[in-house]
């Protein structure tokens, strides 16, 4: 047991993705044996789901679905509360390699990174290509993204795998989060002046479930970064 | 006639709110519209006032602009209250969840001090 898995919370949204989930919790645990991994249900439709039936982890169910800016919230207060030291967000579905996580942790605690991001690479001609029009989107959050900060780390603003150092935690949570947060915090992240770290990560297929996002959920998606993108923009910088 | 219908309006309002089925502070953007509504029935000049500031021709279509201005300051104002909520209830949300899981908590590190 070393004393960065002791102090590193992983927190893991689950909404309506149960199938797979004690398989994470098992990886997780097989990574990195010490860490507190934290379920939180964001009011999951078909169910029950029995978090508190995975051995090993802390479960918390929200009593209706608010999204994932809450559920960050959520697993940051917590970190702050409990005085953990790093804090890493894994999806339910299966999609992240968590055998990457001590990689990243390394990279938070030997180089000094606030935030490092999973940027998810296409590795292998086994993976379902993704549709034409999420490509688009994610190129032009990307483009968008480091042109607004100048920080070439914003390859991949959409991942859900990232880890990120206490003080990032305590800088971010000032911030509401919104139901998609990934852009925000990482625009935010740079805009602060937070130290971020790339760290590759092979796509892979989801294990189970489908996105939850639908072309109207995309649309408001696009809207609201574009409306983060113009509310950055008449901001200054608060480096 | 025109005064009545306000009124009845403004009363129509106060039961709402004393029967409880509309939190007050919610009223305000309505009381603010039955006023104006109220200013431009009583005063005939408000109307032409305004369509000639808007370069309206035809003065009773300034009534519509009223309206649609109306509803827009009312929607907005809605807007602002339910987004004031939202934050409110999450951050209720954000302490529950805190209460689940410094129980939680608090069980665990009490079972590693007994494996310890």
């Amino acid at each position: 047991m070393t004393r960065k898995d002791k102090n590193t919370l992983v927190y893991v949204p689950v909404f309506n993705d149960f199938a797979v989930i004690e398989q994470i919790v098992e990886d997780i645990r097989g990574v990195l044996p010490s860490v507190t991994v934290l379920l939180i249900d964001d009011g999951s439709t078909k169910g029950p789901f029995a978090a508190s039936s995975v051995k090993n982890a802390l479960h918390v169910r929200l009593p209706s679905n608010y999204g994932i800016g809450v559920c960050t919230h959520v697993a940051f207060d917590h970190a702050i509360i409990h005085e953990y030291d790093f804090v890493c967000r894994v999806d339910a579905d299966g999609q992240h390699p968590v055998e990457h996580l001590s990689d990243m942790l390394q990279i938070l605690s030997e180089q000094g990174a606030d935030l490092v991001v999973g940027a998810r690479i296409a590795i292998g001609s086994n993976l379902q290509p993704d549709p034409i029009l999420r490509r688009w989107v994610r190129a032009y959050f990307s483009v968008c993204a480091r042109l607004l900060t100048g920080n070439s780390v914003l390859k991949d603003v959409n991942t859900g795998f990232f880890a990120l150092n206490i003080g990032a935690v305590r800088r971010l949570n000032t911030y509401q989060l919104e139901r998609y947060p990934e852009p925000q915090l990482f625009v935010r992240a740079a805009r602060i002046g937070l130290k971020m770290k790339l760290h590759s990560i092979e796509r892979r297929d989801r294990l189970f479930g489908s996105s939850s996002l639908g072309l109207w959920a995309a649309l408001k998606m696009v809207y609201r970064f574009n409306v983060l993108v113009l509310s950055e923009i008449m901001q200054r910088s608060e480096r | 006639m025109k005064l009545i219908i306000i009124i009845a309006l403004a009363i129509g309002l106060l039961l709402l709110v004393r029967r409880r089925l509309i939190y007050v502070d919610l009223t305000f953007p309505w009381f603010v519209a039955l006023v104006v509504l109220g200013i431009a029935s009583i005063f005939e000049d408000f109307v032409a006032t305004v369509a000639g500031i808007l370069g309206i021709h035809f003065e009773p279509l300034s009534v519509v602009f009223i309206a649609i201005f109306i509803l827009l300051a009312i929607i907005t104002t809605l807007l602002i209250s339910v987004t004031a909520i939202r934050r409110r209830q999450i951050d209720i949300v954000r302490t529950i969840a805190m209460s689940h899981l410094a129980a939680q908590e608090r069980s665990q590190s009490v079972g590693e001090d007994r494996n310890t």
